[in-house]
């Protein structure tokens, strides 16, 4: 038994020491934007060639673009995780359903992107605008979604299913009204863990939405925004060394959402498996 | 709408949503493979990928993408070489040697690894991890930018993966196999090597396809801080363009519709391909598994 | 599908309203200044609303053409190919030009060397010289880092142009995605050398001069530095010279308060100032 406890001690070590590396890097990512974040830098436009002033432009419009992605990956990827699980059998398109998924979701972003540029911006004539960057996101987060709604689904109990049938309801209000209700907080961490996915994505939005810098928000979906992670690509690659408070402050913004929206999937994960126990 | 109407209805709705997932994907090829084969039309099959040329804004232009390839190759098999192993031994210590709580702290650590978005991981080789290869090794390394650096800041994104998904197949192992194992007195550490690790083994390599499929469409990071010279590299020390990073660093440049925007293209029906082989070798694993 | 019903509303409803909005595009060379100027552009007309994007020249002219942009911002002369299809469509631009960028050589501090000649810079480029004491005798003799911009870039455009004279560089260059990868990288390493927009010099690297000629705003004014270029503005003037806020804000641009603004990021006036 010596040998097991070496084993769990060294492979222990290691394992500790790769999180330290991890959380080394975010905290001190994050640490290091910290004294620039404040209610002005979170809330004012960039000013002076981005020296100054703050990345509200840019929060909203990751707002934005997360929107129109989610309006558009939540209820298809719904509708088609229930069709996956509630009204296919095991037959061939099931197969060819799930093939599909798997293998968009296993497609590299900068492609969505390229995709996105081909269809939304000119096919589509969108340009670069929040609807183009949007639709792209969408569409790469549909994967995640259909993939986490899927299992949320299958996990519902069967007697849930055959009790309302039982009861006379059809199979539409059995999914609809039973089923998904049922799996409802899974199916929305899921939609958390499509959100983490896709909030840091910079090479889509960059072919696709992403404008530098712009005076004033958006008035509709057609125009382009600015985006957090675009914003630190773009302070990074084309301004001098003077925006670096900026830079570092945009970093800590964006690691603080993606640490509380992973964070919210953690807790959320915990309280469930309670209940699966409880 | 009758309650009967209602149920037709939403049988449609759903199949084509489902459907729906087929047609982007369709798309998806379509819009790539019909843009990209234009550049056939100017370069020959060969000069695209048998030449290390790639010198696409020149007037007298070439577009051969071998040393970008050989460039992915580099940082993805130095990539995987860091990430399986610890990769590995992370998922054991978790899924044998772990208690409940440290089990779940350090599962939401990794999986918020997985969310660092990679033009973050980026900026930081870009600063520092670039600065540390060249006081490490002041004699070897001729550039911070490199295979190394790229590797390190990648190893970190795919890590999670290979975790996650080697732990899920030591766990798909059935328990009775392991128990009976451990009641004819073996240890857990043998357990785990001979009874486990052998039975999860096409769960393992699974998770190495999906894992690798990850590493080669990265793309922010590799821009960054992979060093972005078109050669062929000699030393984990030398610069590469991956594919990933010609694409991301000259797209929002180039010109719509010209011989450089088609190759880029090209190159993306290559990443496309890629993934597909890899996704469908790990699909069909997964049905072997099962049986 | 909900969403595509929404979508479709959200499309009627937004019409057209890019009408009151100066929509600039092109190079992202000419982007922090464009940004200048169409903030204090804005202060003296709050009403009006500036969008920028920097995607790159050619990007800019193709989206001039279309129509999608009111200005097109470039960092090189209109290319041959695009005043043919100027003559095909039947449009008609026309270049202001809006500012003077000095390209700057760069070099770790700790690197014994003051001047570079243009000659120089083409051998290390071309990879004809790869060791820096085929450079200068007194340097080691240790492999030179040469670092470039992006091909896709202006910058390397004009690089490739007037130094290379159009000769490919050599496989070794590394391309960077970005300028301040480039500060960045020569300030760790010892034996890098990059060329980079005058107003990126910072104080933690050395900027060479070339042909003895300092790269400074007085230089590339009088035209003494060997490596600037003109930075331009197009604008369609297919229906007559711009009038209204495009015009306007053109005026502003080369007026001298706009001129002024030019040297706050490093660029070098094209005209007199205030």
């Amino acid at each position: 038994m010596i040998t097991d406890r070496i084993v769990k001690i060294v492979f222990g070590i290691i394992s500790y020491l790769l999180v330290t590396i991890i959380l080394l890097i975010v905290g001190f990512l994050i640490l290091s934007g910290l004294d620039d974040i404040n209610l002005e830098f979170l809330t004012s436009f960039p000013r002076n060639s981005m020296t100054e002033g703050g990345i509200w432009p840019a929060i909203l419009g990751t707002a934005y673009f997360l929107s129109i992605a989610l309006l558009f990956s939540v209820p298809v990827g719904i509708l088609a995780a229930v069709y996956l699980s509630e009204y296919s059998k095991e037959n061939r398109l099931q197969r060819l359903v799930l093939t599909a998924n798997n293998i968009l979701a296993g497609i590299p972003s900068v492609v969505f992107g390229m995709f996105g540029l081909s269809l939304f911006s000119i096919t589509f004539g969108f340009g670069t605008s929040i609807i183009a960057g949007g639709l792209t996101l969408g569409i790469m987060s549909l994967p995640y979604v259909i993939s986490n709604t899927h299992e949320s689904l299958v996990a519902v109990p069967k007697s849930y299913r055959e009790a309302s049938m039982a009861l006379g309801a059809n199979k539409a209000e059995t999914t609809f009204m039973i089923v998904i209700p049922a799996s409802s907080s899974r199916i929305l961490t899921g939609v958390i863990i499509a959100i983490g996915r896709i909030i840091g994505e910079t090479a889509p939005l960059l072919f696709t939405g992403a404008a530098f810098y712009i005076t004033r928000n958006p008035s509709g979906p057609f125009e382009p925004a600015m985006a957090l992670p675009t914003h630190i690509f773009v302070l990074s690659a084309i301004y001098p060394d003077n925006v670096t408070p900026q830079l570092e402050g945009s970093i800590s913004v964006l690691l603080i959402i993606v640490v509380a929206l992973f964070m919210s999937v953690a807790i959320r994960r915990r309280r469930e498996s309670r209940k699966m126990e409880g | 709408m009758s309650r009967k109407r209602i149920d037709l209805f939403s049988r449609v709705l759903v199949t084509v949503a489902a459907l729906l997932t087929m047609v982007i994907l369709f798309g998806i090829f379509f819009f790539l493979i019909s843009d990209g084969v234009k550049v056939f039309g100017k370069i020959s099959l060969k000069d695209f990928f048998l030449s290390t040329r790639w010198y696409p804004t020149y007037e007298d232009a070439e577009f051969g993408i071998l040393a970008l390839l050989s460039g992915t190759l580099a940082v993805t098999g130095l990539t995987l070489l860091i990430s399986i192993p610890l990769g590995f031994i992370s998922a054991i210590f978790l899924a044998e040697f772990s208690s409940r709580k440290t089990h779940d702290f350090l599962k939401y650590v990794f999986e918020l690894t997985a969310g660092i978005p990679s033009v973050v991981l980026g900026s930081f080789g870009l600063k520092y991890i670039s600065r540390w290869l060249m006081e490490l090794f002041p004699m070897k390394v001729w550039t911070g930018l490199n295979i190394l650096n790229a590797s390190l800041m990648l190893s970190v994104l795919a890590m999670p993966y290979f975790v996650t998904l080697i732990e899920d197949a030591l766990k798909a192992v059935p328990v009775d196999q392991k128990e009976a194992s451990l009641a004819l007195g073996a240890n857990m550490t043998s357990t785990l090597f001979r009874v486990l690790i052998p039975q999860a083994r096409s769960g393992i390599l699974n998770a190495i396809i999906l894992g690798t499929n990850r590493i080669v469409g990265e793309t922010m990071v590799v821009l960054m801080i992979a060093g972005g010279a078109t050669m062929i590299p000699q030393s984990i020390f030398d610069p590469v363009r991956p594919l990933t990073a010609a694409i991301a660093g000259e797209m929002g440049e180039v010109e719509l519709a010209s011989t450089h925007y088609f190759a880029l293209f090209m190159i993306g029906v290559v990443l496309l391909m890629i993934s597909l082989i890899f996704t469908v070798t790990a699909m069909r694993l997964k049905r072997g598994m099962r049986r | 599908m909900k969403s595509f019903g929404i979508v479709v509303i959200l499309i009627m409803l937004v019409g057209t309203t890019l009408g009151s909005t100066l929509v600039i595009k092109g190079s992202n060379t000419v982007y922090p200044i464009a940004q200048l100027w169409a903030e204090a552009y804005k202060e003296i007309n709050p009403d009006v609303e500036i969008s920028i994007e920097g995607a790159g020249s050619s990007t800019g002219i193709k989206a001039l053409f279309n129509g999608q942009t009111d200005i097109a911002n470039s960092s090189r002369w209109i290319k041959s190919s695009e005043i043919e299809q100027m003559n095909q469509d039947g449009k008609y631009f026309i270049p202001f030009i809006v500012a003077y960028d000095g390209i700057a050589i760069v070099v770790n501090k700790s690197l014994e060397i003051e001047n570079i000649t243009v000659q120089q810079l083409y051998d290390i480029y071309s990879g004809k010289a790869t060791t820096w004491n085929q450079i200068d005798s007194s340097l080691p003799k240790v492999r030179i880092v040469p670092l470039s911009r992006d091909n896709a870039s202006g910058t390397f455009e004009y690089f490739v142009e007037h130094v290379m004279k159009g000769e490919k560089l050599a496989p070794q260059v590394q391309q960077l995605a970005s300028t301040r990868a480039e500060v960045e990288q020569v300030m760790q390493n010892r034996y890098a050398i990059g060329y980079i927009g005058m107003g990126y010099i910072t104080e933690d690297v050395k900027a060479l001069t070339v042909e003895n000629i300092e790269p400074t705003v007085a230089n590339v004014n009088a035209g003494a530095y060997p490596i600037s270029r003109p930075l331009f503005m197009f604008v369609d003037a297919t229906d007559g010279f711009p009038t209204g806020i495009i015009g306007d804000f053109l005026r502003f641009v080369l007026s001298p308060e706009g001129q002024s603004a030019v040297l706050s990021v490093g660029y070098v006036n094209a005209y007199g100032l205030k």
